[in-house]
């Protein structure tokens, strides 16, 4: 046991001279498990409020039997499946989107908010759907009494009822389906949880008021038991209805999200990654550093196992302390992002539900060992390395320098490297661009363990010519000789620069592609929107009047609705919009739509989602029926990640007799004030959907959009500045190390007659240099990665393309900053280093 | 449980809602049919089965409410009538009722009372009278099925004058009430072939119950010799008869309405259920006057615990058993123990 004594001094001796080098390994550990874990936790919690929200809107139904868009379902379909001898129960439901108040842009004071209303028989729903009942203020059910439930009666979730401020008695007036009605609260769905907005009314009211007689968008049931069930209630449904399963139910919440998530997760693995390159610096650094230390140890009796164990066990304190740091900043770090950001992280996911954030002790571990995996796989190879040496040889100091005539191998890394590429090449697994992060860590791996050969062939040109100026000279030959000693420096600069290059480079193409596909898709110099206008907006009459305003050219009324096409994927857009369908296409059919078909455009999600291609025909269930759409093209959208499909508006109005809209696009003429023209539009619009429009200029309605990009992209970012940091501070540290070690050559060289100088200015240009290489292969492979990134990541997580764009000035001035903090590092730590102490090492040792 | 009508039965006269009269004559089968424009109304079925097991006793009751909407609403959902229904079957052996209960707007061919004849269904509930006169019961609920056919062997009884049967000292306070006792029962339950007698009341009205009655005490009895007795009383918040009634009809078919004064109501085996916590006065005495005599008939429940707690399905907790007298069997109801029946 004495020998972990020895294990002991050691490592505390080691890690009080050089604290800073620790922590920052401990920091880097820390900063990639606390990532992991932050975006672990706000996913998990914003997935599980997300989940107890639809889940209590849904009232945790056995079964529900959902029509495919908010037009709903012809109410027979209630009397028929009742009477499915598989039914034991069956409650009918009215679902509208629906909202109270003005409903504002993010950051304006008005008050109002969008909600679900749910018009229900409380009498089916209470064997089905107990907890959408409404209590009265006595606490009894209305069942059954004089009905509490009837006429104005609406009883409000304890969400809504916390946002509306509203108590029993109060009434509250709200619109859906373009109609405003005006009801009484009666009290609270005490069981509807914390996090869905919504109310109930009945079923008749919600029919009668909101214009759905005769429709149903949702039927809850009860069913036998036995596997047969589902099957007879599937077999009785009609084409607009879906059965959705509990399971599609949860798993199309997934896939609101999954992509988001499973890319952040990355994002931070990552960063550990990072972490490990910088614990392996460091350790290999110090390794090199105490060489003497383990060789006298060795001498005295120390097995080299014991060797390796030591080193081992400084890993796993490194990985411990780093760990444990990661896992509260992480817990910290989750809860500031969830209280600035929200649940989706910005993303605008699960914008209805609020969350609640726990703690998730199986996450913590899991995390928390990864950090310590990524803590021990670090120190590994410096260990075996360092129980490999001779001692008698490091105990002189010479180590196991190695020969500068035998160059370095590089098929490995190449062998990494074409792998990557070919993983690149792979598709999607499980509808996660899997490979592509696969890709991306092989090019980084074989890109970091390709530097040793690459800055020996990048430097022998200059090493074989040789320089007049000395300081030059001596620092090219340094660096071509001992180009292990360089690697070790150039793997954490290699590593931060690919990965920040990688990131900054995918974020300004997205956002350039974004920004395109804006000022593409508003052409128009007016736009109105009626938010939650889901089930209707505007009728004939107000569109009518709304084209009449004066100083307007021509208007464009579009009506969007949303169409489940899969019971398990969230809903994709049918816009119908009036006039000619003109959008920027990226494919386009010439043939003109065959015969009972109507032209459709498709987004590129939608075509990567369903795998609908252009010139082909699919059917799509509107107006109850199935009808044909020929594909004539596909849009770039960004606006709608799960699909969407554009038909012309008269066809939509000929097919399922709905002519409200909920869209509109004005031209104004020349002469016409903007402001005055949506003054008079608003003024024109009818009263139940004021608090719902929203009027948007292009020029403004883009700068919205890039806010709101920025902002979910604001994880990113942090992400990225903290990788550079990390990066250059780890630049800084591994330089100033190998400077201090190399005190013995600058005393030879002060001998020889170099004079100080020149010694300073050798170094500077020996960082400087290795800051230049490496940054110039960071940006190198950071741009490779990016490609993989742009052409491979986004279209299978999100299922659209965008145009590579390259941030010239912000890579440019990535590079200078590594160059000038190598250089500068090493300067400095040179001038320490030939503080009058170089003449005496040289004597003591020699 | 009628008393669930007055549940739904608002205190106010509702001038929507067709008022109890007296002098009008019963029809049939048009009044075995459902009466729409009042407030309510119930089909009451109860019973002793001789089974397999033994002596057990059953309930299958049917009621139609009106809730007061008067809306120009076109939506097939308006609750226009509701029906409901509760059904329980008193196992001996089991100790307490095996029951369920069934809820339902009226619509959709899924829930109706129909006008004509006797026909009430509620999803697969069904109550009604066949072309061969007898009338026909078939539901199931949780742990039992009831297959019942009820074939008639004596006429109806119109209580209180020829069918309006006063509920209380209030001048509207009525209701129009026929009971059809001594139906011989032959059917399954449960898949078992059973025999028995059973007591139909029929009963319905607008503006039932007092502002002061509290709950309502009711016995149905099929003396062995041929004859019937009806008994109610309307309860205070005391526990003392705010009103009573009901009626004797002998072997021979001389039918005698029983006046308040003529019915005596002794609570007694007071029964605390474990559940409600509510006390029952299980074991009544009660005496009646036929002519000048008085006749003492003390009660025994098959079993102490037949409480029914509807509270699920919005209604409320009653206790409604099988129960002996000497010389007859029938069923007795007790309501208002729980809490004042009232809205």
């Amino acid at each position: 046991m004495q020998h972990w004594q020895a294990t002991g001094w050691l490592i505390a001796g080691e890690w009080r001279a050089h604290p800073v080098r620790i922590g920052l390994a401990v920091l880097a550990i820390a900063v990639g498990v606390a990532l992991g874990f932050a975006v672990h936790m706000v996913n998990s919690a914003a997935l599980a409020s997300f989940g107890r929200a639809v889940a209590s809107v849904q009232g945790r139904a056995d079964l529900a039997v959902r029509a495919r868009s908010a037009a709903g379902l012809d109410e027979a379909l209630y009397p028929r499946l009742a009477r499915l001898p598989e039914v034991q129960a069956i409650s009918p439901v009215v679902e509208l989107p629906a909202s109270w108040g003005r409903l504002a842009r993010p950051g304006s004071q008005a008050r109002g908010g969008r909600f679900t209303l749910i018009g229900l028989d409380p009498l089916r729903a209470l064997r089905v759907t107990p907890g959408l009942v409404g209590l009265s203020r006595a606490g009894q059910s209305g069942v059954g009494s004089r009905p509490t439930w009837q006429g104005d009666a609406v009883w409000l979730s304890p969400a809504l009822q916390r946002a509306t401020g509203l108590q029993p008695g109060d009434a509250f007036t709200l619109t859906a389906a373009g109609r405003q009605a005006r009801f009484t609260v009666m009290g609270r769905l005490a069981s509807a949880g914390d996090e869905a907005q919504m109310a109930v009314i009945d079923i008749s009211e919600a029919q009668w008021r909101f214009g759905q007689v005769g429709r149903l968008q949702r039927l809850d049931l009860k069913l036998a038991e036995g596997a047969g069930a589902r099957l007879a209630v599937q077999a009785a449904l009609p084409a607009d209805a879906v059965l959705a399963t509990p399971e599609a139910e949860a798993s199309r919440a997934d896939a609101l999200s999954r992509a988001y998530r499973v890319n952040l997760g990355m994002l931070a693995l990552v960063a550990l990654l990072t972490g490990g390159f910088l614990v392996w610096s460091a350790q290999a650094l110090s390794v090199a550093r105490r060489r003497p230390q383990f060789a006298l140890l060795g001498v005295l009796g120390l097995p080299r196992a014991g060797l390796v164990r030591q080193l081992l066990a400084e890993g796993l304190l490194l990985g411990l302390v780093g760990a444990a740091l990661g896992v509260a900043l992480g817990h910290g770090l989750a809860a500031l992002v969830v209280d600035r950001f929200g649940g989706d992280l910005g993303g605008g996911y699960f914008n209805r539900a609020q969350t609640r954030l726990g703690f998730d002790l199986a996450a913590a571990f899991g995390f928390g060992a990864l950090g310590l995996v990524t803590a021990l796989a670090g120190s590994i190879a410096p260990a075996l390395a360092a129980a490999r040496t001779a001692p008698a040889q490091a105990l002189k100091g010479l180590g196991d320098v190695p020969d500068p005539a035998t160059a370095p191998r590089a098929w490995p890394s190449l062998a990494l490297l074409a792998a990557g590429g070919l993983a690149a090449l792979g598709p999607a697994l499980w509808g996660l661009p899997l490979l592509g992060y696969a890709a991306m860590a092989l090019l980084l791996a074989g890109g970091v363990a390709l530097m040793p050969a690459l800055a020996r062939l990048l430097l022998a040109p200059l090493a074989r010519r040789g320089s007049a100026w000395l300081p030059l000279d001596l620092a090219v030959r340094r660096l071509w000789g001992v180009p292990q000693a360089a690697a070790l420096a150039l793997s954490g600069i290699v590593a931060s620069t690919a990965l920040m290059v990688a990131m900054a480079v995918m974020v300004a193409s997205f956002r350039q592609s974004v920004d395109d596909w804006l000022i593409a898709v508003l052409p128009s110099d007016l736009y109105l929107h009626l938010e939650a206008a889901e089930a209707g907006g505007l009728a004939p009459a107000d569109q009518a009047r709304l084209a009449q305003v004066p100083g307007l050219e021509s208007v464009r009324f579009q009506r969007v609705i949303s169409v489940r096409i899969a019971s398990d994927q969230p809903a994709v857009a049918v816009m119908a919009q009036s006039g000619d369908l003109t959008m920027p296409l990226t494919a386009a059919a010439d043939a003109a739509a065959p015969a009972g078909t109507t032209r459709a455009l498709i987004s590129e999600p939608l075509a990567w989602l369903y795998g609908w291609r252009v010139g082909e025909v699919h059917s799509l269930v509107i107006g109850g029926q199935q009808r044909r759409l020929y594909v004539a093209g596909t849009w770039r959208d960004y606006a709608r990640q799960w699909g969407a499909i554009m038909l012309p508006l008269a066809d939509y109005r000929r097919l399922t007799g709905d002519v409200t809209a909920t869209e509109a696009a004005f031209e104004l003429k020349a002469a016409a004030d903007a402001q005055t023209v949506q003054a008079a539009l608003q003024a024109a619009l009818p009263a139940a959907v004021q608090g719902q429009a929203q009027f948007g200029r292009p020029a403004e309605m883009r700068a919205v959009a890039l806010t709101i990009f920025d902002r979910s992209f604001a994880v990113t970012y942090a992400l990225e500045a903290i990788a550079i940091i990390i990066g250059l501070i780890g630049v800084a540290t591994s330089f100033s190390a190998q400077v201090l070690a190399r005190m013995r050559e600058f005393g030879m060289l002060r001998h020889v007659g170099v004079p100080r100088r020149q010694i300073l200015q050798m170094l500077g240009l020996e960082g400087a240099g290795l800051g230049l290489i490496g940054a110039l292969s960071g940006l190198s492979l950071g741009l490779v990665m990016a490609l993989v990134l742009v052409r491979v990541v986004n279209p299978q997580s999100f299922h659209w393309t965008m145009d590579l764009a390259l941030p010239w000035p912000l890579l440019a001035g990535l590079v200078a900053a590594l160059v000038i903090c190598a250089g500068g590092t090493a300067v400095i730590a040179g001038r320490r280093a030939l503080g009058g102490q170089a003449l005496l090492a040289v004597r003591a040792d020699w | 449980m009628r008393r669930l009508l007055l549940l739904l039965a608002p205190l106010l006269l509702a001038a929507t809602f067709a008022p109890v009269r007296p002098g009008v004559p019963m029809r049939f089968p048009a009044d075995h049919g459902a009466h729409p424009e009042f407030r309510t109304e119930w089909w009451y079925v109860t019973g002793w089965l001789n089974t397999a097991q033994g002596r057990q006793g059953f309930q299958i009751t049917f009621f139609r409410t009106r809730p007061d909407i008067d809306t120009p609403n076109p939506s097939a959902f308006v609750p226009r009538q509701v029906i409901f229904a509760h059904a329980a079957l008193a196992d001996p052996a089991r100790g307490k009722l095996r029951h369920a209960a069934r809820i339902a707007r009226a619509g959709f061919g899924l829930a109706n009372a129909r006008v004509g004849d006797m026909d009430v269904t509620l999803d697969d509930w069904r109550l009604w009278r066949g072309r061969d006169g007898r009338l026909h019961a078939k539901l199931a609920g949780d742990g039992f099925a009831f297959d019942l056919a009820f074939t008639p062997t004596q006429g109806v009884i119109l209580q209180g004058q020829g069918g309006f049967s006063r509920k209380g000292p209030g001048a509207g306070e009525a209701s129009h009430y026929y009971s059809w006792p001594h139906l011989a029962v032959a059917g399954r339950v449960n898949g078992a072939a059973v025999t028995g007698t059973a007591w139909l009341d029929r009963e319905w009205s607008s503006t039932l119950m007092n502002p002061k009655a509290v709950g309502w005490d009711w016995l149905g009895l099929n003396m062995d010799d041929g004859s019937a007795v009806t008994l109610f009383r309307m309860r205070d918040k005391a526990g003392s008869a705010l009103w009573a009634g009901g009626s004797h009809r002998s072997k021979a078919g001389v039918l005698t309405v029983l006046k308040p004064d003529d019915v005596r109501w002794q609570a007694g085996g007071w029964w605390q259920s474990p559940r409600s916590k509510a006390r029952w006065p299980v074991r009544p005495t009660v005496a009646l006057r036929v002519g000048a005599a008085w006749r003492e008939l003390p009660v025994v429940p098959m079993m102490a615990d037949q409480e029914l707690d509807s509270r699920m399905s919005g209604g409320p907790v009653y206790w409604e058993g099988a129960v002996t007298v000497p010389g007859g069997r029938g069923y007795l109801e007790l309501t208002g123990y729980a809490s004042p029946l009232r809205m």
